[in-house]
């Protein structure tokens, strides 16, 4: 399996009242193709920080984010968002839907931005994913009269509107209830099982039980790298 | 959630028709209706006005001229003793000469359907089948005046308020003396507007002159060259020239006109109305602009999570960049949606209005392409230009700026000034601390705001401080003269002979005497003049240029006129001695000083106090020394003391004081002496009352005091737009924090309290600052007005009412301003607004 990801000195630090605060000290780290890896960590431990440096939303103080060999913390701001559309999936706890668009076009949108879908294909490509999802019966809706678990799922299927091989998920079920937030889980599952490279960051600690890889995240540091492990220890 | 799109379905078909950018722009603009909806109207409330000026501008100065020119307009008028047919034949011959023509010119009085007499203009023109320069054409009734016929001017149909087949006196010093039938209605085109002028035009053959018994001539001979690409200087030594040749016949010239080639006579008026309306609608598309901006700025400060989450979907800047400005393109589209056709058809009704007034027909309402191509370009032009920066920021935001709540770019700003400055005055009320700390929050929107709205104040008090200024202009005109009504004689007579005979007329106060003749000031070289101020070159060199000029010899010591002075002195010496105005130079005694009217110094500009001026007067040429300039509305003047003192006894004009004041009572008092003269056969050349003067001033004024105020009241309209626009988005923006307030305790009456203060301050800022701004913007407007229309700028007069009356205008408008998004936020439940994104 060739690598997906490489972290290589990870650094994001912030000057508060003359003070260097860490958000994320110095992380090495690498994750192949297929992998599906949960970061888990107390509010404020520095994973949110994390993932946002992966997707390239953020930028590192020091270190490199390399992404199927090309360094992106390096990258421009225009061309890094372009980048970012075709090969990385961003999943919100907050949905971040287009509140002025319906399902359907909330998925379109992102097929429209990066052109990577021929423009024929996209509508039946959109309905294909959410069908996927389950929610092809809401294609028509606008995202305020969906519930928590059905707008997640919209997001999900934004995700994969321009088929990328990694998907990143910022606490994907913080705003859900049990249920739903297992049906996103079994989502997730699903894809990863179709080749789909899946990092998220949760502060639930059910989730290591549906990834392979489970990163816990302590002041900003790496305190427990395992495979389908406890990790009460750490937390 | 407030404002959410609404929660139904739509059905979509698998065919797109738009992409999702297209969408979401549209849905933008519909969530958002209400701005969306003033910013539209403010697009094309400017666009409007910017296109009806525009489309009035063409279609006037295009059919101002082609009317003009198709008169076939004289370039140079020479204004002589008398000529004939002859020396029509001998200038044509010239190489220089294109067409000659030969009119009879004389002033007399005419009398209108109320028995009032009105001045008049009378033409005899040489041939009426061919006439050759400045054509004449009949507009109704017959056609060429026939013996006893007369002819008016369309425009002087009005003024004497008679219809064809009515029969019409007329009268003048020269013996004219006549009854005529009114047989038709002409056009001239070339001739001042006759109501603005009080003025009747009349045209009779030369049959009918001698019918009347004058003897028949020309005196005035019209002259267009073969060169027609002369410049107007080159035109000016033509006519020297031609002057001379006139003069080397043996003819005497009185006086020439240049006409500036290819420009109508009313060039200038029309020049300055557009001037007012072009800087209106300048204002109108600034405002405009300012409202897209402040549009744009909420717009996108309010969707800046959204821009984060399309960047991070994979959106580039221009994707972003482009949702937006295609939301301006549709308001700007829109607009010009109603505003193009609104402005052509409102345009054209504005031709058909200003037209007869100017004099001229239209014979074509098309709009130049360029016209119509200006219109869209400006109208979205100028909102794609506005919202250039806010877009331009948002669309290069990072993602983790707008994404990220822990990022270090989100940093609190210190205050400045401005803030410190208004937190340091000690509002004991809370709500409206808060109030005004919410006002600054979005500063560049609030000074936006107040910006506007400080433009559309201090337009409004400007054109009241014009329109006092006109009326103090028209009082200084009235005031200047302590006489009620003046007469002039057809003939001289004994002046305590004159007196006398009007002395004892009831309602008649004083009476005073004065000789007013026609004399002709020598222009000498301005170059030599320059060099030594005092000598003039050739008193009575055939080479040098007559400025001809009516010249009214006053008694000494005369209190009858009260000029207003521009520079220099009035004989009086009692205003020497308070030093009032005092100049370097003593003058030797009043009889040898000359006073002229400011239009006398922009035909001799170069004229200084203290200098010498040759004037021939009744045949002799008499160097009189420059004391002082006055302002008089009217004709070129120029004033003496006593100078024809040997001929004092001789009078040909009598000044009558009255207590009357008003204009109905003046314009009595002026009918009873034109019987009491009558009655003792005393012919009058010539009869006017103190009010005439004024009559004239606002009849130029207050045409463009209305479109002044008018155009105010656009602005205005805008403004409130802005007002409207600046108060929903704050308060939409804080909808949440409102909601927080309301969950503390805070009733809506406090809610209220503290928006109606947000929009006052903004109110009280604006007229502050309007206060200020508008002194030295009515300061200008009245400068260029006086110099646009009687050559001398007029001194701005403060009206006081307006600055009050402008603040609770003001308050009022913006608090009318804040009634529909507060009352939004105060139905808005306590709920729904916390959890409002």
């Amino acid at each position: 399996m060739s690598n997906s990801m490489s972290l290589s000195g990870l650094t994001k630090s912030y000057q508060i009242n003359k003070t260097l605060f860490y958000a994320v000290d110095a992380i090495d780290l690498t994750i192949k193709q297929g992998d599906f890896v949960s970061i888990i960590g107390k509010s404020g431990s520095g994973k949110s920080t994390l993932l946002n440096l992966m997707s390239g939303i953020d930028q590192p103080t020091s270190g490199q984010v390399v992404v199927n060999d090309i360094d992106i913390s390096h990258m421009k701001p225009g061309l890094l968002d372009a980048w970012r559309g075709r090969n990385i999936g961003l999943v919100f706890q907050f949905f971040q839907l287009i509140p002025t668009l319906t399902v359907l076009e909330n998925i379109l949108l992102a097929m429209d931005f990066c052109k990577v879908i021929p423009a024929k294909n996209r509508v039946n490509r959109a309905r294909a994913l959410l069908d996927k999802v389950g929610i092809i019966d809401k294609v028509d809706q606008f995202p305020s009269i969906l519930s928590g678990g059905e707008k997640q799922r919209v997001a999900i299927a934004r995700a994969l509107a321009n088929d990328p091989p990694i998907i990143l998920a910022d606490e994907p079920t913080g705003n859900l209830d049990s249920v739903s937030a297992t049906a996103i889980f079994d989502l997730f599952t699903e894809l990863n099982a179709q080749g789909k490279t899946i990092i998220l960051v949760s502060h639930d600690s059910d989730c290591h039980r549906y990834s392979n890889q489970t990163i816990a995240i302590k002041d900003g540091k790496i305190c427990s790298y395992t495979k389908s492990i406890e990790v009460e220890n750490c937390a | 959630m407030l404002n959410n799109f609404p929660n139904r379905s739509v059905n979509i078909s698998r065919k797109r028709f738009l992409n999702t950018m297209w969408i979401k722009t549209w849905r933008d603009l519909w969530q958002s209706k209400g701005r969306s909806t003033l910013v539209v109207l403010s697009i094309a409330l400017s666009t409007f006005t910017l296109g009806v000026i525009l489309n009035s501008y063409a279609i006037l100065s295009r059919e101002m001229t082609r009317d003009y020119l198709r008169s076939n307009p004289t370039a140079i008028s020479f204004y002589m003793e008398k000529f004939d047919n002859e020396l029509l034949d001998e200038l044509k011959a010239n190489d220089w000469v294109d067409e000659v023509d030969a009119r009879r010119l004389i002033s007399g009085e005419i009398k209108t359907t109320t028995g009032e007499w009105k001045r008049l203009l009378l033409f005899v023109l040489n041939d009426y089948q061919n006439i050759k320069l400045d054509k004449v054409k009949s507009d109704q009734g017959s056609w060429p005046p026939q013996r006893g016929q007369i002819l008016i001017e369309r425009q002087a149909v009005s003024v004497i308020g008679a219809e064809v087949g009515e029969s019409l006196q007329l009268k003048n010093s020269s013996g004219l003396l006549g009854e005529l039938t009114m047989t038709g209605v002409v056009h001239d085109v070339g001739l001042p507007q006759a109501e603005w002028e009080n003025i009747v035009y009349g045209y009779i053959s030369q049959e009918t002159l001698s019918s009347i018994g004058v003897e028949s001539y020309f005196n005035e001979l019209k002259m267009s060259l073969n060169n027609q690409q002369l410049s107007f200087d080159e035109m000016t030594n033509q006519a020297v020239n031609t002057k001379l040749w006139l003069q080397n016949k043996g003819y005497s010239v009185k006086t020439y006109k240049v006409a500036p080639p290819g420009e109508h006579p009313h060039a200038n008026i029309t020049g300055g109305m557009f001037m007012i309306q072009k800087v209106f609608a300048i204002l109108c598309c600034f405002l405009s602009a300012v409202l897209v901006f402040n549009l744009m700025s909420a717009m996108l400060s309010k969707q800046l999570r959204q821009i984060g989450v399309m960047k991070a979907i994979g959106a580039s800047n221009r994707q972003i960049s482009g949702i937006y400005y295609r939301g301006v393109l549709v308001l700007g589209t829109l607009g010009l949606l109603i505003s193009l056709p609104a402005a052509y058809f409102v345009g054209n009704r504005y031709v058909d209005t200003l037209s007869p007034m100017m004099n001229f027909d239209i014979t074509s309402y098309q709009v130049p392409f360029w016209i119509i191509a200006l219109q869209i370009l400006l109208g979205i032009g100028i909102p794609m230009l506005s919202a250039y920066l806010p877009i331009k920021k948002a669309s290069e935001m990072q993602v983790r700026e707008t994404l990220l709540e822990y990022s270090a770019d989100k940093q609190v700003n210190e205050q400045s000034w401005f803030e410190r400055f208004i937190f340091s005055l000690h509002f004991k009320s809370h709500p409206v601390r808060l109030a005004i700390r919410n006002s600054l929050r979005q500063k560049g929107r609030f000074f936006l705001t107040t910006g506007v709205l400080m433009v559309a104040t201090s337009l409004l008090m400007a054109s009241f401080n014009i329109s006092r200024t006109i009326k103090e202009v028209i009082n200084v005109e009235r005031h200047a003269k302590n006489w009620a009504v003046e007469i002039k004689l057809n003939q001289t007579m004994q002046d305590d002979k004159l007196a006398g005979l009007f002395n004892e007329l009831v309602d008649i106060g004083q009476t005073e005497s004065f000789k007013r003749v026609s004399v002709a000031i020598i222009e000498n070289d301005p170059d030599e003049i320059e060099d030594n101020k005092t000598t003039s070159r050739g008193r009575g060199d055939s080479k040098a240029h007559k400025v001809s000029v009516s010249m009214t010899d006053l008694k000494p010591n005369s209190t009858m006129l009260n000029l207003p002075l521009i520079e220099g002195n009035w004989f009086s010496a009692d205003k020497l001695a308070a030093g009032e105005k005092s100049t370097s130079f003593i003058y030797s005694a009043a009889t040898s000083s000359v006073v002229v009217s400011q239009l006398v110094m922009e035909h001799l500009p170069y004229l200084k106090i203290g200098m010498s001026l040759d004037i021939e007067v009744l045949g002799q040429i008499k160097t009189l020394t420059l004391i002082g300039v006055v302002q008089n509305i009217g004709s070129a003047s120029i004033y003496t003391s006593g100078l024809l003192k040997s001929s004092r006894s001789q009078a040909n004009g009598l000044f009558l004081s009255s207590e009357l004041q008003s204009r109905a009572e003046l314009r009595q008092l002026r009918k009873r002496l034109i019987q009491h003269a009558e009655e003792n056969n005393i012919k009058l050349s010539y009869s006017s009352t103190a009010w005439d003067g004024a009559q004239v001033v606002e009849g130029h004024f207050q045409i463009i005091f209305s479109l002044m105020l008018l155009l105010t009241v656009i602005i205005i309209f805008i403004a409130s737009n802005g007002i409207i626009l600046t108060m929903t988005t704050n308060i939409i923006e804080r909808t949440r924090e409102n909601g927080v307030l309301k969950a503390i305790g805070a009733s809506n009456r406090e809610l209220a309290k503290m928006i109606l203060s947000e929009a006052f301050l903004i109110a009280f800022l604006a007229w502050l600052v309007a206060c200020l701004v508008t002194l030295p913007l009515s300061y200008g407007v009245a400068y260029w007005l006086g110099e646009l229309l009687i050559k001398t700028p007029f001194g701005l007069t403060i009206e006081p009412f307006v600055f009050i009356i402008s603040l609770p205008v003001m308050i009022f408008i913006t608090g009318l301003a804040s009634l529909i998004p507060m009352g939004k936020i105060m139905k808005l439940p306590v709920r729904e607004a916390l959890v409002y994104e």
